[in-house]
């Protein structure tokens, strides 16, 4: 049979759009007439020097390199603490830890709405037992943990179980070092997560702060977070102006408590790096900045620390595909990349996998290579801001500061940041824009490379296949049921009297408006878990013990509300 | 069937599961090919995804799952649907499934099983030859 | 459920199933083989005991959380509600994102509340057919309560407040820009005004500016504005109680109303089916006058002849 002719087409590949990912139009050239409206000393600067667009350290990565963290938790705590173990072997500086998803949902694992998730997404943290075996023989002084759960009953409550270690092993708190993520409004915004209604969950994570800028000064208790809302739909101005509103409101709430703005120092917030690598580097440069002048100028700073923002990045895993997976080293190395050139402080990368699964290892240790081979290798770190002064990048970092204060004008006149989540503004915000670039996918103006073109059949060869295999899969059955028979059994063997103590100490707390943060720290001690802990607030508000509304309160639980009512 | 009748399907996520943006985007692609799509919101279970099915008088229930674990949630479903007798409502399932689950859900009966990725047009057709057998 | 035929739905209904409910509801939503029989059952069967609500209101004023809040309560009195939530049909696509179930998930796994989906479908002719068929369901079915929500935009609520015993209109502090636009309709037909998030500071405002712009529209009944936050259960004893009170005055006057709103039935039945007749003529001269065959003027007098107008 003759075969069939081959035509060339000279287009193939040919660009599709003009616009960046957030959708401002980009021109095919930029020039120093770009620049005319911007002052060096205003608005750019040296980095280490107000207002920071350039980045908060002098030398920058000179003085010191970017922290690697990863999420690290797989189901077991035992499998946890043994990744940690060889990541910390291969340059891990930074313990990202996550709960499995119904504990982020503020359950237990023997709670019947568990099931389905358990032990999926990380590690089931129901309480004390779990972490220390997580942590078991890992530095807890000087080593910087993050918890990137999606719930606020989780920031406060993993915080007391880590503060729980290190006070019964006699370990100083001042050198409990780290952040939580604690943002109320991505935790309802993205997740509609069901621990807590708005309300109680303002209480809650102000509580934390609080009590966290106190007793553990080198503990971040609030990380306002853009990754999540960006992956749900919102553009950069939207990403970044949402961070910087719930921080302003959460530093003017605080004011109320007596706490300052220097008191609280820096401030982080953990931002998205996207696919789209000048928008990516543009908006880093952009967040310094403005919240520089936020805390000057409108929350009254006077310590250049506390007008510093600190960067930590979560590569998009959304970006990350399925299809030819093998691309996303692609994927991930130059998020990396915009991350390094945009002077960020910590980078979680998503790993090559990520789409397939929890991370293998091995991707694991792609990611850190990665970094190493941009730092060591391709010497990128050795210069601060090296694309400050270029024509394009000063241009965007400006265009992306005047959408962002657009937008916070906008959510300033309708309110303030949880009145725009209330009324569902920002879900609309979200909503729209999520359909523009589903539209765009649709109609092949946003091209993803093997997925929506490039994507001839059956081109996956051995190198793929590897990827998707070695991927970590979900937990069994038998795995589950170990799970419940382990909470239960744990449940059965507590000092019953001791966790009923602690739990009536949070209940006065949730009824007479006292801190929450101490008698949690006793509770988690005491062995009572997060599902009671969310459970007794709950109760202490009136509202049902139960989130999922399937469980009927404990005895114990009855009989403190009980007593509690009749006070 | 009646051909005039417009599809109604129940997108369902079940158990703690929170990735969203799968299971939105298809709702938006289902009501753009003319269906009428209910969603159950996340942490739904089971007993309810099956109840509200038959309430809503469905002709399919599309699963999404993104931790790994649809046969479980699956294997729930469709133990749900036959102690009501109502094996005739389809299900269908997406997300993050691996290769190696697809037999398994397959041999329960689940259709599509679509991966990460799917065309939008690949769903939605194969969503109306269910329905619509040509 | 496979095909069932009406008897065996009538049945199924009278034995209080609810799958037979939710199956002839589709019947008769569609107008499938088997509609005017199950029409027919249901509308003798009648069902007097029932008090049916209309919920209307701008988007996102809080209608299902105020729907679900009223549902608790009534489920703590041990009553059964049934609820029709309408929303609407895309004009391009026919196709439509149905009822707020995340927002009522709190009530799923109750016996005692029965929730149904429907799409406006406008293009067939408007809310109220669907919802008019659907409703003689419920009420042979014995709901103690039934509340349609949908969207109060235009027509709808006006069509709403003749198939309901009474009206709530909902809205939400800040919405002078409603008031405004609702002069016309919804100031017309509501027999309860909520104003719901009454926590945001200008709830009192948007109270007075309702009820000034209500007394110039000189209606002999004036409705009482409730205040409510319905996510957090407050207000909803007093529309609760607002409800029994008008509904009581309201039986006195029944008669009338009942006479109204039959005629308004079999009218809207009527201009339904005339509708898709008309419709379907019109297409097809539509496509005679664009191939030459006649001019509009004489396609128009052909269809006024074959209906005999």
């Amino acid at each position: 049979m003759p075969k069939e002719n081959v035509s060339l087409d000279r287009k193939f590949g040919h660009i599709v759009r003009t616009a960046s990912q957030s959708h401002i139009e980009l021109k095919p050239v930029y020039n120093s007439g770009d620049m005319n409206h911007l002052s060096y000393d205003n608005d750019i600067g040296d980095p280490g020097i107000y207002p920071y667009t350039r980045g908060i350290y002098p030398e920058m990565f000179r003085d010191r390199l970017w922290l690697k963290s990863f999420i690290v938790s797989y189901s077991t705590p035992e499998e946890t603490n043994q990744a940690f173990r060889e990541y910390i072997a291969n340059g891990l500086t930074d313990l990202r830890i996550l709960a499995d998803l119904p504990t982020q949902c503020g359950i237990d694992p023997d709670h019947p709405a568990a099931w389905n998730s358990m032990m999926c997404g990380g590690v089931a943290t129901y309480g004390i037992p779990t972490y220390e075996r997580m942590l078991e023989g890992l530095p807890l002084e000087n080593v910087v943990y993050e918890f990137a759960h999606m719930g606020i009953s989780n920031f406060i409550y993993n915080y007391s179980m880590l503060v729980s270690i290190m006070e019964n092993k006699g370990l100083d708190l001042n050198k409990l070092h780290g952040n939580g993520i604690n943002d109320p409004i991505r935790a309802k915004l993205v997740y509609e997560c069901p621990d807590f209604p708005t309300d109680i969950a303002r209480r809650v994570y102000m509580d934390h702060i609080e009590y966290a800028v106190k007793k553990t000064p080198r503990w971040k208790p609030c990380v306002p977070n853009g990754v999540d809302p960006q992956q749900r739909g919102m553009d950069v101005p939207k990403e970044l102006g949402g961070c910087l509103a719930l921080a302003t409101a959460m530093i003017q709430e605080l004011k109320g408590r007596g706490i300052t703005i220097d008191e609280y120092g820096p401030m982080v917030f953990a931002l998205d790096a996207e696919s789209d690598f000048f928008e990516t580097i543009a908006k880093f440069r952009a967040a310094r900045k403005m919240w520089a002048v936020i805390a000057k100028e409108k929350l009254g700073a006077t310590h250049p620390k506390s007008m510093q923002l600190k960067i930590g990045i979560r590569t998009s895993g959304l970006s990350l595909q399925w299809q030819k997976p093998l691309n996303n080293a692609a994927r991930v190395t130059l998020q990396i990349l915009s991350c390094v050139l945009g002077g960020v402080n910590s980078i979680d990368a998503s790993s090559i996998d990520e789409a397939i699964g929890l991370p293998s290892l091995e991707a694991r240790v792609f990611n850190l290579d990665t970094q190493h081979i941009i730092t060591h290798e391709a010497n990128v770190p050795l210069v601060a801001d090296p694309l400050g002064g270029s024509y394009f990048v000063e241009a965007l970092t400006s265009r992306i500061e005047k959408e962002t204060n657009q937008y916070l004008n906008e959510i300033e006149a309708r309110g303030g940041i949880f009145e725009c989540l209330e009324s569902g503004y920002l879900h609309e915000v979200m909503e729209a824009n999520r359909l523009k670039i589903q539209r765009e996918k649709e109609e092949k103006k946003r091209l993803i490379v093997g997925v929506n073109a490039f994507q001839a059949e059956g081109e996956e060869g051995p190198v793929n296949k590897a990827i998707r295999d070695v991927a970590y899969r979900s937990p069994t059955i038998k795995d589950r049921e170990n799970m419940v028979s382990e909470v239960i059994g744990f449940k059965a063997g507590r000092d019953r009297n001791a966790v009923k103590r602690t739990l009536k100490n949070i209940y006065m707390a949730a009824k007479s408006g006292e801190n929450l943060n101490p008698p949690m720290i006793d509770a988690a001690k005491a062995g009572a878990t997060i599902g009671e802990v969310v459970g007794i607030i709950r109760t202490g508000y009136g509202i049902p013990y139960d989130p999922f509304n399937q469980i009927q309160m404990p005895e114990m639980v009855k009989q403190i509300a009980g007593q509690g009512g009749n006070k | 069937m009646n051909e005039n009748k417009p599809i109604r399907v129940l997108i369902a996520k079940i158990g703690c599961d929170i990735h969203e943006r799968g299971p939105i985007t298809l709702m938006t692609a289902f009501r753009d090919a003319g269906m009428e799509v209910i969603y159950t919101g996340r942490y739904a279970t089971p007993e309810r995804v099956v109840q509200t099915a038959m309430d809503e008088d469905v002709d399919i229930i599309a699963l999404s799952d993104h931790t790994g674990s649809m046969p479980i949630i699956a294997e729930s479903v469709m133990a749900e649907l036959k102690k009501n007798d109502e094996m005739d409502i389809h299900v269908m399932a997406g997300g993050l499934i691996l290769p190696s689950d697809i037999p398994a859900l397959e041999n329960m009966g689940v259709k599509g099983n679509y991966g990460p990725g799917t065309p939008l047009e690949t769903i939605i057709k194969y969503t109306k030859s269910l329905v619509h057998p040509v | 459920m496979g095909w069932t035929s009406p008897e065996k739905l009538i049945e199924l209904i009278e034995s209080g199933n609810r799958r037979g409910l939710s199956r002839a509801i589709s019947v008769v939503e569609n107008q499938l083989e088997g509609h005017e029989p199950l029409l027919n059952y249901a509308f003798n069967k009648g069902g007097g005991a029932s008090l049916t609500l209309g919920i209307t209101g701008p988007p996102g004023v809080g209608k299902s959380t105020l729907a679900s809040a009223l549902i608790k309560k009534y489920r703590a009195l041990k009553k059964t509600v049934g609820v029709i939530a309408v929303d609407p049909t895309s004009p391009y696509t026919g196709g439509a994102f149905l009822g707020d179930r995340v927002r009522m998930a709190e009530h799923g796994g109750d016996s005692g509340v029965y929730i149904r989906s429907i799409a406006s479908r406008k293009s067939l002719g408007g809310l109220s057919e669907g919802t008019k068929r659907i409703l003689y369901l419920y009420k042979a079915f014995g709901f103690d309560m039934i509340i349609i929500e949908t969207v109060g935009v235009g027509q709808d609520e006006i069509d709403i407040s003749i198939m309901a015993d009474l009206t709530a209109v909902l809205l939400a502090p800040g919405a002078g820009d409603e008031l405004q636009m609702s002069k016309a309709g919804i100031m017309e037909v509501a027999d309860l005004f909520i104003i719901n998030k009454s926590d945001r500071p200008e709830a009192e405002k948007t109270g007075h500016l309702l009820k000034s712009t209500l007394l110039t529209l000189a209606k002999e009944y004036q409705p009482p504005v409730i205040n409510t936050i319905a996510d957090q259960h407050v207000g909803i004893d007093a529309v609760i109680d607002a409800i029994q009170s008008i509904h009581r005055k309201r039986r006195e006057n029944g008669i009338e109303r009942y006479r109204q709103r039959i005629r308004e039935e079999i009218r809207s039945a009527v201009a339904f089916r005339l509708n898709q007749e008309i419709r379907n003529a019109v297409d097809v001269m539509t496509d005679r006058v664009l191939s030459g065959d006649i001019t509009p003027i004489h396609a128009a007098s052909e269809i006024c002849r074959k209906f005999k107008l």
